[in-house]
C-alpha cells in the first residue's frame, strides 16, 4: 500500500479545467518531487489532495483511504502535513503560537515544539516574535515546523526555495533531506530543480495539467535535454 | 453648556456611571467584534441577544427569586438561541455575499423583537438591584448606587479574562489564526466550523450577559434592542472592527462621552456620541486599534 496514491483526477476553478486526469504515487518514506513550469498545475494539485480545493473526479488515497473531497482538517488529522505555497506564516501568532495551535497528541512518538526548537534552533531564538515579523527564511522554517507539529506520516512541500537566499535554500534542502531519512513520505513541488532533484528519489514533471513524465531523479538529472523542453521557460 | 451645579463630586459620579455604561457596552461589542473578526459577520441582532438577556433574566428571577442564579441562566439561555441562529440560518450564508447576511441577522432582529413582545408584553420591565447592592453607598459625602460600581468592576474583570482567553490560551491563538488565515487552519486539522459556533454562542452569551446586568440600572423593554446595538456598532467602528482593545477603549469612549455629556451638555447628547465617531474616523479612517495590515 502507497502513503499516497492519486488516480485520475480532475480539479477545476471555476470552469477551469485545470488537472486533466492526473496520476501520481508516493511511497512510504520516499521523497517526490513534482515538477514544472509556472501555471501547470503543481500548487493545484498539493490544493487538490490537501482538499482545499477538491477534485471534482477521480480518487486519492492516504494510506489506503480514501480522502478525495473530505475536508481539509479530516485530511489534515489523518497525518498530512501541509507547508503551503508563500508560507502563509500566521502573522498575528508568535513563533510559539504559530507552532502550538495546531499540536495533536504525538501519538507515534512524533514532533514536539523542544525537538522543533532542536532542528531549528533559530527558532526558539525568535520564539517570542510574531510571525510577521520574521525573515523570509525564518518564516520557512517556521511553515515547515509548523508543518510537522500535527505528526504528519507524509509532508506536502510547496515551493520552499521560493524567494529564499542560496545559503538558507541550501539549510532548508538538509533539513528535509534529513526528514525524510527519519522515515518521512514527502511530496515536493519546486521550481528549483537542481534542489528538487537533490532531495526527492522520484521525480513528475508536470505540463498543462497532465504527467508529461515520470521516473528516477537521476534519469531527469542527466537528461538535459529533457529538462529544456519541459521545464525551462522558454526565452 | 450647564455648569450651574457642576462640582467635583458630581464629576467624579458621572466618570463612575459612565464608566459603568462602557463596561455594558464593552460586553457587547467584544463578542460583536470578535465575530465579525474571525466570521465576518456584522450581526445586527447583537442588540437583539442583549434585550433577550434581560427578559431572560426578568423571568428567571420571577421564577426563582434570585438574580445570580438569572445572571448564569439567562446567558446560557441566550446563547442556546445563538447556537440555533447560527447552526441553522447563517451558516449557509458563509459562502453567500455578506449582503445576505446583514439581511439574515436584521430579520432577526425584527422577528425576535416582536417575539419578545409577544411574550413578555409591551410595558417596560424592570428588575431590582440584587443583594448585597441593593443599597447606595456613601461616596465624596454622596450617596452612590453601590451597582454601578459592580457593574464597572465585574467589566473590568470579564475584560481582562477575555484579553488572557484571546492572547494566552491556544483557544485564543486559533481564533486569531482563524481571522488571518480561515483556509490554513483547516489545513492544519482544526475544524472550523466549530471554532465559529463556539465563538459565536460565546459572544451571544456575552451579550446576554450584558443584557441581564444591565435590567437593574433602568427599566427596559420595547425598541431597547435597537437603541443598544446602534451604540454597540459606534463602539466597534471606533475602536477598529475585529480588535478586542479596540472595543475596549471604544467602550470606555463612548460611554464616558454619553454620560458626560447627558450631564453638562443636555442640548447636544442626542448626537455627542456621533460627533466622537465622526471626529475619530476622521483622524483614523479604520478606527483607534486597526492596524493597518494584519
Amino acid at each position: 500500500m502507497s502513503m499516497l496514491e492519486v488516480n485520475d483526477i480532475n480539479t477545476y476553478y471555476g470552469k477551469s479545467h485545470i488537472i486533466q486526469g492526473l496520476s501520481l504515487k508516493v511511497e512510504e518514506g520516499e521523497a517526490v518531487a513534482l515538477l514544472g513550469r509556472n501555471g501547470v498545475g503543481k500548487t493545484t494539485t498539493i490544493r487538490s489532495i490537501i482538499g482545499f480545493t477538491p477534485p471534482k473526479t477521480g480518487d486519492i488515497l492516504f494510506k489506503g483511504k480514501q480522502i478525495a473531497r473530505r475536508k481539509p482538517e479530516f485530511i489534515s488529522r489523518m497525518g498530512m502535513g501541509l507547508v503551503p505555497q508563500g508560507r502563509r506564516v500566521f502573522p498575528n501568532l508568535t513563533v510559539k503560537e504559530n507552532l502550538t495551535m495546531a499540536a495533536r497528541g504525538a501519538a507515534k512518538g512524533g514532533w514536539s515544539l523542544e525537538e522543533i526548537y532542536r532542528y531549528f534552533p533559530r527558532l526558539k531564538e525568535r520564539e517570542k516574535n510574531m510571525g510577521n515579523q520574521l525573515s523570509g527564511g525564518e518564516q520557512m522554517m517556521l511553515a515547515i515546523g509548523r508543518g510537522l507539529m500535527i505528526n504528519p506520516e507524509l509532508l506536502l512541500l510547496d515551493e520552499p526555495s521560493d524567494g529564499l537566499a542560496p545559503m538558507v535554500l541550501h539549510d532548508i534542502a538538509n533539513i528535509v533531506m534529513q526528514l525524510q531519512k527519519k522515515g518521512l513520505s514527502i511530496l515536493l513541488v519546486e521550481q528549483n530543480i537542481k534542489m528538487a532533484l537533490k532531495i526527492a528519489s522520484r521525480a513528475y514533471v508536470l505540463n498543462k495539467g497532465q504527467v508529461a513524465w515520470e521516473g528516477p531523479s537521476e534519469d531527469l538529472r542527466n537528461n538535459e535535454e529533457l529538462q529544456q523542453q519541459l521545464l525551462v521557460v522558454s526565452a | 453648556m450647564n455648569l450651574q451645579n457642576f462640582s467635583f463630586e458630581t464629576l467624579i459620579f458621572q466618570v463612575l456611571n459612565g464608566l459603568a455604561f462602557s463596561m455594558l457596552l464593552f460586553l457587547l461589542a467584544a463578542g460583536m467584534t470578535l465575530i465579525f473578526g474571525l466570521m465576518k459577520v456584522v450581526n445586527l441582532a447583537h442588540g437583539t441577544f442583549y434585550l433577550l438577556g434581560a427578559y431572560f433574566g426578568y423571568s428567571i428571577i420571577t421564577l426563582t427569586n434570585s438574580f445570580w442564579i438569572a445572571l448564569i441562566l439567562a446567558p446560557v439561555a441566550v446563547g442556546l438561541v445563538g447556537l440555533v441562529m447560527e447552526r441553522f440560518f447563517l451558516r449557509p450564508l458563509y459562502n453567500k455575499p455578506h449582503s445576505n447576511m446583514v439581511i439574515l441577522t436584521l430579520g432577526f432582529a425584527y422577528l425576535v423583537g416582536d417575539l419578545t413582545t409577544l411574550i413578555w408584553g409591551g410595558d417596560p420591565k424592570s428588575i431590582p438591584s440584587p443583594e448585597p447592592f441593593h443599597q447606595s453607598v456613601e461616596l465624596l459625602g454622596r450617596n452612590f448606587p453601590s451597582y454601578r460600581l459592580f457593574v464597572a468592576a465585574l467589566g473590568l474583570l470579564l475584560a481582562l479574562g477575555l484579553w488572557l482567553l484571546l492572547e494566552k490560551t491556544r483557544i485564543g491563538a486559533i481564533v486569531r489564526a482563524g481571522v488571518s488565515d480561515k483556509e490554513m487552519v483547516r489545513g492544519m486539522g482544526i475544524n472550523i466550523s466549530l471554532v465559529f459556533t463556539s465563538l459565536f454562542v460565546f459572544g451571544m452569551m456575552l451579550a446576554g450577559l450584558s443584557g441581564v446586568v444591565a435590567a437593574p440600572f433602568q427599566s427596559f423593554g420595547l425598541g431597547d434592542d435597537l437603541r443598544i446595538l446602534t451604540y454597540a456598532l459606534l463602539v466597534v467602528v471606533i475602536g477598529g472592527l475585529g480588535t478586542l482593545s479596540g472595543a475596549f477603549w471604544g467602550a470606555i469612549l463612548i460611554g464616558l462621552v454619553d454620560s458626560l455629556g447627558a450631564a453638562y451638555f443636555p442640548s447636544i447628547a442626542q448626537f455627542g456620541i456621533y460627533i466622537v465617531m465622526a471626529l475619530v474616523l476622521l483622524v483614523r479612517p479604520t478606527g483607534l486599534f486597526n492596524r493597518a495590515t494584519a
